[in-house]
């Protein structure tokens, strides 16, 4: 796996072979995506076996949307990340636990402070991981927390407005220019998924 | 770790190209976002997803902003997934549902 490091485009060629029905090349990208997309899960659902059954439910999503992949549209750590994070809004959307959820978003993490430190498969995985956290970091307090209750929560920008008390308006203009603020500040450290 | 001079150089050049590319925001840049974050209802979608087609700025722009909210997924608790969750061994199963006419869950 060593080769495939701070490599985007070894990525893409990974998810190109899954395309074609290449089984050996979707178990080398489980290996590269599960972490991030378990622990995602886990943040979301705040369930260890529903999170399970996600990441199966979505990997399985994942295996039969690889044809669609347009590596000139997204990488694909993005592509797999955003599509298995669509497949949990709708399953928290349709659940029970979205006032739990919006309160478990609101633990910031410290840029050095990650447990399970091998769920990151490698070194360029683990950078990566310091640069988002650090960069998130810079965003004011509440671009933070507006952004990780859009991105976690699953709910609405009607339902953060509700539940965080902030007008409408505050939270959509909040949340956008935060992602907007992100895009920018991670293009300056060099990132790229 | 220090990288040689000329390695260092390029690569810094690269950051300050990626940077001037991408902070010139398309006029949809916001409604972007919220189609990058699920917030836009079918319709929505579905006109954000015509203007892709035919904007190559506003592409780049969705491309762009996809990358940054992916990346939000680092910042949370990084846990090992579960080993037994490796699908590979349940594929034959996901395909033979579906060569059997079962409908898979969407």
């Amino acid at each position: 796996m060593s080769e495939h490091d701070n490599n985007p485009e070894a990525d893409n060629a990974l998810l190109l072979r899954v395309a074609v029905g290449d089984q050996t090349a979707f178990a080398q990208f489980y290996d590269r995506v599960s972490g991030p997309l378990y622990s995602m899960a886990l943040r979301m659902l705040s369930n260890e076996q529903e999170a399970q059954d996600a990441l199966q439910e979505g990997m399985e999503h994942l295996w039969r949307k690889a044809p669609t992949f347009d590596s000139t549209r997204a990488a694909a750590f993005t592509w797999a990340v955003m599509l298995f994070r669509s497949k949990l809004v709708d399953r928290v959307r349709r659940s029970a636990t979205q006032s739990r959820t919006l309160e478990k978003v609101t633990t910031q993490m410290d840029p050095d402070d990650y447990d399970d430190a091998t769920a990151l498969v490698s070194l360029a995985r683990r950078e990566d991981c310091h640069i988002v956290r650090r960069v998130m970091t810079t965003l004011k307090e509440e671009q933070q927390e507006l952004l990780n209750h859009a991105f976690f929560s699953g709910l609405t920008q009607q339902e953060i407005a509700d539940q965080t008390g902030k007008p409408l308006g505050t939270v959509k203009t909040v949340i956008r220019r935060a992602l907007i603020e992100l895009r920018d500040r991670l293009s300056k450290e060099g990132y790229q998924p | 770790m220090e990288l040689p001079t000329s390695d260092a150089s390029s690569l810094v050049g690269q950051r300050k190209k990626n940077f001037m590319q991408s902070h010139l925001d398309h006029p949809q840049s916001e409604q972007a976002a919220d189609y990058v974050l699920n917030q836009l209802d079918d319709s929505q979608m579905a006109s954000v997803e015509r203007d892709i087609k035919t904007d190559a700025k506003l592409r780049l722009t969705v491309k762009e902003l996809s990358d940054a909210a992916a990346a939000i997924a680092y910042a949370t608790k990084q846990t090992i997934a579960p080993v037994q969750g490796n699908p590979i061994n349940k594929l034959a199963k996901v395909e033979t549902n579906s060569e059997a006419g079962t409908k898979d869950k969407e």
